[in-house]
């Protein structure tokens, strides 16, 4: 058939433009000037001459992770109170987090500065970690997915004396399974790409995050920047592979209506 | 017995923190956007909003920003509706991999790749030096904004996809099986019912496209830092530019004349939303 046959080209060849800026840098990864095409010397450089490369990495580890643990129950918990409750001014709220999510950072980045600074968290850690594990992202995701989550169900629940905490963890929180999985994967990949906070909230290169020292500072890894970033890859590409199936379940259901 | 106020609790974790760290500083610094001078400010009225819209670097960023958007968006959306479309009626597990492969790609690592592929001795130069033409300069040479617009779409195009895919699949199977006894035309069959089935779908990803967008800030910053080419100087460039010159009141008004826009989009969206929901009976 022809409709048929035009889906599969067209699949196809997006799936394999998708494809290009991955073996790109693989390809890029190989060379090395000298007598050899293909060479592992890249490789060799990042992780043995490259203090610098496992530094911005661990900063990038340690981030991502405390973002992480910070962002995924609150956003849960909001997710659930959005979705399963009606209260004085939650329609406003739920806007408000969308307006949120919309915001680029440049349109905070001044008040962020300022409240940074008043607290003394500008240059540290925190710094980047805070602002950033109270993104709402992940809170609308989950409230979308948590929508469709029967009242019957819960209802039930009551009916046998649960409380509303109880509720919420004993039965609306493990059926979430996917969506918080696929929540965890995309604040993942969000956060392991930052770039825009570190260079305004830091001061040190030291501190930086692996993603925002790759392109700008790339002299810093001598050559070996193409090797670092599939180093840097290898965690994100990883989650992608186990998370699949929920990622995509996850995307796909939290947005029926 | 559920009380009024339970739901709130929930989400208190969360508004808090938020609160902290992004709404109550906002609220307090649009004071910014109304106030002039370092040290002693004074109230300036209107008068920042005038110097902004007279100010060559602003309008160069939001015409450059929205005429990414423009390129951006509306190809993004109907992209992902047409892979969508193809995914959900069949296995294509290769593709269906190969597709969110971009957003799984850190951002740096994948401008490293496309640097490979589109620099100067990169594949598709030599490619189109080898079909007789002369090299392109895609980063410099007048294109930016639409390389950087092709950047967005392959990265974005595999999540819409997904999302569109979904709702696709879960269109009653019964449509099709009926549709097909009056006809056997599957391009009818998309356009008669698939497409308007997803209208409230397609609005969302709209919305989802948009927030994407902005983000595509880091790959301009990765490839050029400060300063980049003209055509793709927008308006994070000119908000980041204007907080290094310290001159917090001009990124104050830009930045609230942002949230302001995109609130205005976004209840258009919204309303629209609901109207399709209404009519659908939802």
């Amino acid at each position: 058939m022809q409709v048929k046959k035009a889906g599969w080209w067209l699949a196809t060849i997006s799936a394999l433009v998708c494809l290009l800026p991955f073996a790109g840098v693989i390809a890029g990864s190989l060379r090395y000037p000298g007598p050899l095409p293909v060479t592992l010397e890249q490789y060799g450089r990042a992780l043995l001459q490259n203090m610098e490369f496992y530094t911005g990495f661990w900063n990038s580890l340690l981030n991502t992770a405390l973002i992480l643990l910070i962002n995924i129950p609150v956003s849960l918990l909001a997710g659930y109170g959005f979705s399963q409750y009606r209260f004085p001014g939650r329609n406003a709220l739920y806007w408000l987090y969308v307006v949120l999510m919309l915001l680029p950072f440049q349109a905070v980045v001044v008040p962020q500065y300022i409240v940074l600074q008043k607290t003394g968290l500008l240059g540290s850690r925190w710094a980047v970690i805070l602002p950033c594990a109270f993104s709402t992202f992940a809170a609308f995701l989950l409230a979308q997915y948590m929508k469709g989550i029967s009242r019957e169900l819960l209802d039930a629940g009551r009916i046998d004396g649960l409380g509303e905490l109880a509720l919420f963890w004993r039965l609306a929180a493990p059926l979430c399974r996917p969506a918080v999985t696929a929540a965890v994967v995309l604040v993942f990949f969000s956060n392991w790409s930052m770039v825009e906070q570190p260079v305004v909230f830091l001061d040190e290169l030291s501190q930086f995050p692996l993603s925002a020292l790759l392109n700008r500072s790339s002299s810093l890894f001598e050559g070996a920047a193409p090797a670092c970033g599939i180093l840097f890859s290898v965690l994100p590409i990883l989650l992608y592979r186990f998370c699949y199936d929920d990622l995509v379940e996850g995307i796909s259901l939290g947005c029926v209506k | 017995m559920r009380k009024k106020w339970t739901g709130l609790w929930f989400v208190l974790p969360s508004l808090l923190g938020t609160a902290a760290f992004v709404i109550v500083p906002f609220f307090a610094s649009i004071g910014y956007a109304f106030t002039k001078g370092t040290g002693k400010a004074e109230f300036a009225g209107l008068a920042n909003f005038r110097e902004l819209f007279a100010n060559d670097a602003y309008r160069l960023a939001v015409k450059n920003t929205l005429l990414f958007i423009l390129e951006g968006v509306p190809l993004l959306v109907i992209l992902g509706l047409l892979l969508g479309i193809a995914l959900a009626g069949s296995r294509f597990s290769f593709q269906r991999w190969a597709i969110l492969i971009p957003m799984a790609l850190p951002t740096a690592a994948a401008l490293l790749g496309w640097q490979a592929v589109f620099g100067e001795n990169g594949p598709l130069n030599r490619l189109i030096q080898l079909c007789g033409g002369t090299a392109v300069d895609f980063f410099t040479g007048g294109f930016a904004r639409e390389t950087l617009a092709f950047f967005f779409l392959v990265k974005n195009v595999g999540y819409m996809a997904v999302i569109f895919a979904g709702a696709v699949s879960s269109l009653p199977k019964e449509y099709g099986e009926a549709f097909a006894l009056d006809s056997g035309s599957k391009l009818r069959y998309v356009w008669h019912i698939i497409l308007p089935s997803v209208r409230g779908m397609a609005l969302f990803v709209c919305v989802l496209s948009l927030m994407y967008s902005f983000q595509i800030f880091r790959e301009a910053y990765g490839l050029y830092g400060d300063r980049p080419p003209q055509e793709a100087y927008m308006l994070q460039h000119f908000m980041n530019n204007n907080f290094y010159k310290l001159n917090y009141q001009r990124l104050s008004t830009a930045a609230l004349l942002l949230v302001l826009g995109i609130s205005a989009v976004l209840a258009v969206f919204l309303w629209r939303q609901e109207k399709i929901s209404a009519e659908e009976g939802i």
